[in-house]
């Protein structure tokens, strides 16, 4: 559904955003894309959606390239920012507007978000809260059924049990012939749901792989000593939380604030075992590991 | 073609446009509508002559687009109107017909009737706005060298709006004052070249009146044609294409 | 649903629907949920409900046919049985340990029986 070649992003002349980024996406699959502050993670969605063109290189997404903005394009896919544009309209108003521009737009569900997440219709954007903000827009994008679905930090504002109802609207949306590419930091609120897992680091991806892949090569747990080829480790009741490699081949509890805390300390690493896809020889491993603690403390 | 331009989608982008701004359209005429009242109570007869409308539609239609599309490109208020699914050559057209076609005529339409309330009102039917002239070439002075409709007033305005169009186009943000400044700029940069030739053209633009040499030279034919067909075509078709190419 | 964080997500599903078997709450050659059904109840990616059905296929508690979907299988009881006790086995050692560090003994357990 994505596919993203040689692609280089550059705001200005000076700030590179992407270096030669290639990356594919597939539907069926609700993405988590992942990234520290600055990254890019919001350029990427923007340049998904045709808001931002590549400076080299192609996006290519549902067979289009975005930059052309056609209608089949963009009648296919919803982009969710971060911040809404609050209009004084209520949601009544809003769907008479522009739901009829959304081919596959459903009105029963549409109504059963609303429902779910207790919003009024007739209330206008602008004089409700932040919240209510974000669920009623989140309830139009949903309810547009485009292939691709892009959300900006959508749990974002959501009081506790409206990210319940939103773990399970996302869950209920999801299909087979459509992709979700969800950016975010709380990724406690969308645990378990997001899988493939992207990182994103500046001007390249650290993984971009599913939970099986991750937690074959990953092993997540306590432990109660310490030892050189931690990938990454805090201290807990117990002994330690690490990220380690997997040598015993036993599929553990992906834990994706470590697993992103562990990129991040080790991208290099990373890159090479999940994108390059190289066999890391564990022998050589702590090895390694003990010239990148070094590298990286530098 | 009717994939690009789905004669539908077009209705329905203005149809929202309309509901969008229909509340500054009534704003506008109501204005006018104050002037003219207020003239005909202090005035009488004679104060309902003075308002012609003709200048405060003018300038009206040459400001509209940097009201109606302030947010054009913006990143957060601008994301709807990009993102929505339609093309961009039918988001430009229904521009183009909002602001230099529809608004203009609903105007020009509304001030008509004002004054034929106010004929039938007062018995004096000279009020009656003669609306008829504003689409015909305006000054005798073109002699045998006229464009006909596109010497005509309501052209002139419609031209110079296309100014305008472009510059909201061509602009991501603070587009009205970047478009003064662009303005001011080619005034500048006209008056420096220091023609007789480019300081007429620029007179001719600011009151609207025509050459005052018979249109027998060929220069003063090619610039009458540039100035009253070339530029606004130029700038329509280059708002369009900056329009395609803005990222956001 | 809540998951706890010791154990793969798709081992802790299949774990889930053994003890429903188990407890006789879902029987022999009943339907089971879809995978995309299960998944939303659930709220998790239907990718870990599809790795855990395929994980119980392979123990033989479920089955599943083309058009209709999984269902229990045969002797599912047994089945779901010998995985559990399988895999309540392998955290014994754990446990032993533990019982050593704080000096417990065996005896000191029959109590509970």
């Amino acid at each position: 559904m994505i596919t993203i070649k040689n692609m280089s992003f550059r705001y200005g002349k000076h700030r590179m955003v992407f270096d030669r980024l290639n990356m594919e996406m597939k539907a069926g699959y609700i993405y988590g894309l992942l990234g520290e502050n600055g990254v890019g993670k919001t350029t990427l969605l923007r340049l998904l959606a045709g808001l931002r063109f590549p400076t080299q290189g192609s996006v290519e997404v549902l067979g289009f390239t975005p930059s052309q903005r056609r209608t089949e394009f963009l009648s296919d896919l919803y982009y969710l920012p971060e911040v809404i544009d609050v209009v004084p309209l209520s949601m009544n108003e809003y769907v008479k507007r522009y739901a009829p521009f959304y081919p596959r737009f459903d009105y029963d569900k549409f109504n059963y978000y609303l429902e779910e997440w207790n919003i009024d219709p007739a209330q206008k954007l602008s004089q409700s809260s932040h919240g209510q903000q974000k669920k009623a827009m989140m309830s139009f994008a949903l309810a547009c059924n485009t292939r691709l679905l892009l959300l900006d930090e959508p749990t974002n504002g959501m009081d506790i049990p409206s990210k319940g109802i939103f773990r399970r609207l996302l869950a209920q949306a999801s299909d087979d012939d459509k992709c979700f590419v969800v950016s975010t930091h709380q990724v406690r609120d969308l645990e378990n749901l997001i899988d493939p897992i992207l990182i994103l680091e500046k001007n390249q991806v650290l993984l971009n792989n599913t939970v099986e892949e991750i937690t074959k090569k990953l092993w997540f747990g306590v432990k109660s000593e310490k030892s050189d080829h931690d990938l990454y480790r805090e201290e807990c009741i117990g002994g330690y939380a690490v990220v380690d490699y997997n040598d015993r081949h036993e599929e553990s509890h992906l834990n994706i604030e470590m697993l992103f805390n562990a990129a991040i300390q080790n991208k290099s690493l990373f890159k090479r075992m999940f994108i390059e896809e190289q066999q890391v020889p564990h022998s050589d491993f702590s090895e390694e590991m003990r010239q990148k603690l070094y590298k990286d403390h530098e | 073609m009717n994939n690009i331009i789905s004669l539908r989608r077009v209705g329905l982008l203005l149809c929202n446009e309309f509901r969008k701004n229909g509340k500054t359209y009534i704003i506008f005429i109501s204005i006018l509508a104050g002037m003219y009242i207020l003239a005909g109570i202090f005035g009488g007869i004679v104060g309902l002559k003075s308002i012609t409308g003709t200048q405060y539609i003018a300038a009206l239609t040459v400001l509209l687009p940097f009201v109606i599309y302030k947010d054009l490109f913006h990143p957060v208020k601008g994301l709807n109107a990009t993102l929505l699914p339609a093309s961009n050559e039918e988001k430009y057209l229904t521009a183009f017909l909002q602001c230099a076609v529809i608004f203009p005529l609903g105007m020009i339409f509304g001030f008509w009737l004002l004054t034929v309330l106010s004929a039938l009102l007062t018995g004096h039917n000279d009020l009656i706005w003669n609306v008829g002239i504003l689409f015909v070439d305006r000054n005798s002075s073109y002699g045998s060298f006229s464009l006909g409709f596109f010497d005509s007033w309501f052209w002139q305005i419609v031209a110079c709006q296309s100014f305008s169009l472009w510059a909201v186009h061509f602009f991501k943000t603070k587009k009205f004052w970047r478009a003064v400044l662009t303005w001011f700029c080619i005034c500048f940069v006209l008056l420096t070249i220091g023609s007789i030739t480019a300081f007429r053209i620029i007179m001719w633009q600011n009151d609207g009146m025509g050459f005052d040499f018979a249109g027998s030279t060929r220069f003063a034919h090619i610039l009458h044609i540039f100035f009253a067909i070339l530029l606004p075509i130029g700038f329509w078709v280059w708002g369009y294409r900056k329009m395609r190419k803005q990222q956001f | 649903m809540e998951f706890k964080s010791d154990k793969a997500i798709y081992e802790q599903i299949a774990e889930y629907v053994c003890e429903k078997v188990l407890r006789g709450e879902w029987k022999d050659e009943e339907r089971m949920p879809s995978v995309r059904e299960f998944a939303v109840s659930l709220t998790v990616n239907p990718n870990t409900v599809m790795r855990a059905y395929e994980h119980l296929e392979r123990h033989g508690i479920i089955y599943s046919k083309r058009g209709i979907g999984f269902s229990i299988g045969a002797d599912s009881r047994q089945k779901a049985a010998v995985l559990m006790r399988e895999d309540f086995l392998k955290s014994v050692p754990a446990f032993v340990s533990r019982m050593k560090l704080l000096g417990i003994d065996f005896k000191d357990l029959e109590r509970y029986a």
